[in-house]
């Protein structure tokens, strides 16, 4: 890729238009170019310009008058809307709709003899006769969407203080209530987890107890001393991974908008996130330990915008091959990247060294640890028939201490944890999972964070600065992510 | 006639089409907002962007008729409010040079000093809007739209029936246009940022 087709793919990068082969491109490109970098800097200035200019306006009050008197007006060259074949044709294929059309018609005509005169209102009858109309649908529209997505529970997590039970099913309307954030009014050993369904019927976060040993790479399953769970009537009350030390609360849910660019507050009190909103990009703040979103000021919303170009910046020169691909650079200037089936790692001033071969997949993304002294490779399945890598992987910057952590992976999301002792990564399919290591990076396990696949977000996972926590965005549908706050306590590792 | 508020557009639609003017009107209310923040980012001018958003919704009231009640509503606007801008922007005598015939052009100047959130302020802003309204038309449609309604290129692409690509043509080169317009003015908002750390 060359500047010139490099350019042209910044415009639609900052606009997120890019596919992930094309904005793999771009990365490969932009770490060894800082005129590229640049551009990517003044594309998003400009967006911002264009956003804050074009901006809705509010329309002088005589518009309205203007256009009504002109439809009002006779003229040859004016004449009043007609009613197409189209028009019929799309109306009479719905019953209930040719119904609404006939007693408007049939109410006009009543109004045009006279009834109006006794203070019959047409359109208020009308309007009877729609709004029942349109309570059946929304009735049917609601009892029908549960029945086919099975999520009458799955994504309200109403976090209350232990002891408040509540019998209420949720609706379609509680899940609106959902995009309010959920409050952690107590430790998570005194969670009350509300409407979580079980593994059974929720797509959602997983109450899986399935873990691995990563020692000498095998896989086990188990079941380690789980606690016994009281006996749940109507599933109004499933503890989360409560014996794993592992919780999931839902902090933010909107259809309309799917955060993105996560990070935390330096604190650690705040996730703050990136949405799409009417007036361009748009970054909120929400507390972890409850209350509402609230907009992010111009700084820290420059933090989160600037993530990824901030990521190349500074880099010493280390010759990347054009043709390499997942390309990552650490803190300490060294890189990794895909070529062919092999990783490779490069430091400045050094040849370039295979760490894996045969990793025979292109969903494969490369992360360094905090302090660049470990490469977490997740690599995905290879092509039918062949043997692969696929699984998640941890070496030395020279190959040394290669290790499987898990046998599944190839999703695009991988995070070390600023401790240094876990990696949040993502398979294939989109289920997402937390690899636990030792002090000593030699022992620890995998565990599974949501039970199934489903879509995750750019950039859509960040640790706490302490490393205990987890912001993910997830859902089990593209339209359904919202943004999950996990939990880690000691007995989940 | 307050419960013409509850009614769905394309009953509103139904209505109108059998003779409801205060449901067309219910309509214009409706919708006179987006029609009319679309012209005016167009034109860049009350007294034009006010003719212009007559224009559109007389255009729409003689093609009602036409309108498909199963599919939604608001596209379907904006498909006809975006032909009869572009019909109107195309006969529009050109006040200025296209900037895309123009090789050597001058960036716009902003003065010095301003408040501390720059782009925010009222003179670039209104230097971005100069610039946006001095676009050859077929760069301005896809870019008000983008940022106007924060449509997807491949939703512009449908309302202006064009293929995506040429809709992600059109974006780069008029972003590229005012891009180089406004140079001076991102240089100078960088420079502030910058030195507000």
């Amino acid at each position: 890729m060359n500047c010139q087709e490099a350019r042209q793919l910044i415009t639609r990068f900052v606009d997120e238009e890019l596919n992930a082969p094309q904005e793999q491109g771009l990365y490969v490109h932009l770490s060894g170019c800082p005129y590229c970098r640049h551009e990517v800097f003044l594309a998003r200035e400009t967006n911002k310009l264009l956003a804050l200019a074009c901006t809705h306006v509010e329309p002088p009050a005589e518009l309205l008058g203007r256009v009504m008197q002109a439809v009002g007006a006779p003229s040859k060259n004016f004449a009043p809307p007609r009613l197409g074949r189209r028009f019929w044709q799309k109306w009479q294929r719905s019953r209930k709709n040719f119904s609404a059309i006939v007693a408007a018609g049939f109410l006009f005509l009543a109004a045009s003899l006279g009834l109006a005169l006794n203070g019959y209102d047409p359109v208020r009858a009308l309007m009877g006769r729609v709004e029942a109309f349109d309570r059946d649908n929304q009735v049917a529209l609601r009892n029908g969407a549960e029945a086919e997505s099975g999520l009458q529970s799955s994504l309200v997590i109403n976090v209350k203080s232990g002891g408040e039970k509540s019998s209420n099913k949720s609706t379609t309307e509680d899940r609106r209530g959902a995009t309010k954030p959920g409050s952690l009014t107590k430790k998570p050993e005194s969670l009350v987890f509300e409407n979580v369904p079980s593994k059974k019927d929720n797509p959602g976060f997983s109450s899986d107890r399935s873990y691995q040993d990563i020692g000498a790479g095998q896989e086990h399953m188990g079941s380690p001393t789980p606690q016994e769970q009281p006996p749940q009537a109507d599933r109004q009350l499933v503890p989360l991974e409560v014996d794993r030390g592992v919780y999931a609360v839902l902090l933010v849910l909107d259809d309309k908008e799917i955060p993105s660019h996560l990070a935390w507050s330096p604190d650690g009190k705040e996730i703050w996130y990136l949405v799409h909103g009417s007036g361009g990009q748009e970054g909120f703040s929400i507390p972890v330990g409850g209350g509402d979103k609230t907009p992010l000021s111009r700084t820290q919303l420059a933090v989160l915008q600037g993530v990824d170009v901030q990521t190349f910046s500074g880099k010493p020169s280390i010759d990347v091959p054009k043709e390499a691909e997942a390309v990552a650079w650490s803190e300490q200037g060294r890189v990794a990247y895909l070529l062919g089936d092999q990783v490779f790692t490069a430091a400045p001033g050094g040849g370039k060294v295979a760490v894996l071969s045969g990793v025979k997949s292109s969903k494969v993304s490369l992360a360094w640890s905090p302090d660049s002294d470990l490469l977490a490779v997740n690599a995905g399945p290879p092509p039918a028939g062949e043997e692969g890598r696929e699984g998640l992987w941890i070496v030395g910057p020279g190959g040394e201490n290669l290790r499987r952590l898990s046998k599944t992976g190839g999703g695009s999301d991988l995070l070390w944890a600023p401790d240094k002792q876990k990696i949040a990564f993502s398979d294939a399919s989109g289920t997402y999972y937390v690899a636990f290591l030792g002090q000593d990076t030699r022992s620890g396990r995998v565990v599974r964070i949501t039970s199934v696949g489903g879509y995750g977000s750019r950039e859509g996972l960040a640790w706490s600065p302490d490393g205990q926590s987890l912001a993910l965005v997830w859902g089990e549908k593209a339209n359904e992510r919202g943004l999950w706050l996990v939990k880690f306590e000691s007995t989940a590792y | 006639m307050e419960l013409l508020e509850h009614l769905t557009d394309a009953e509103l639609v139904a209505l109108v089409v059998g003779g409801n003017k205060e449901a067309f009107a219910e309509l214009v209310k409706r919708y006179q907002r987006q029609v009319y923040s679309l012209a005016y980012r167009l034109v860049n001018n009350q007294e034009d962007a006010l003719d212009l958003s007559q224009d559109i919704f007389l255009k729409l009231y003689q093609n009602l008729g036409k309108y498909d009640p199963q599919r939604p509503f608001s596209p379907w606007l904006y498909r006809l409010a975006c032909n009869v801008c572009y019909t109107s922007l195309r006969r529009r005598p050109q006040e200025a040079l296209p900037l895309d015939k123009v090789i050597e052009f001058t960036p716009l100047v902003p003065l010095d000093g301003g408040p501390e959130d720059y782009y925010e302020s009222r003179e670039v802003q209104e230097l971005v809007r100069r610039a946006i309204a001095e676009l050859p038309e077929n760069y301005r449609v896809p870019i008000v739209l983008r940022y106007l309604e924060n449509l997807t290129y491949q939703q512009i692409a449908d309302i202006m029936e064009l293929p995506l690509s040429t809709i992600e043509t059109r974006l780069y080169r008029g972003k590229a246009l005012l891009q180089k317009r406004l140079s001076l003015v991102l240089e100078r908002g960088a420079r502030r940022e910058l030195s507000r750390g």
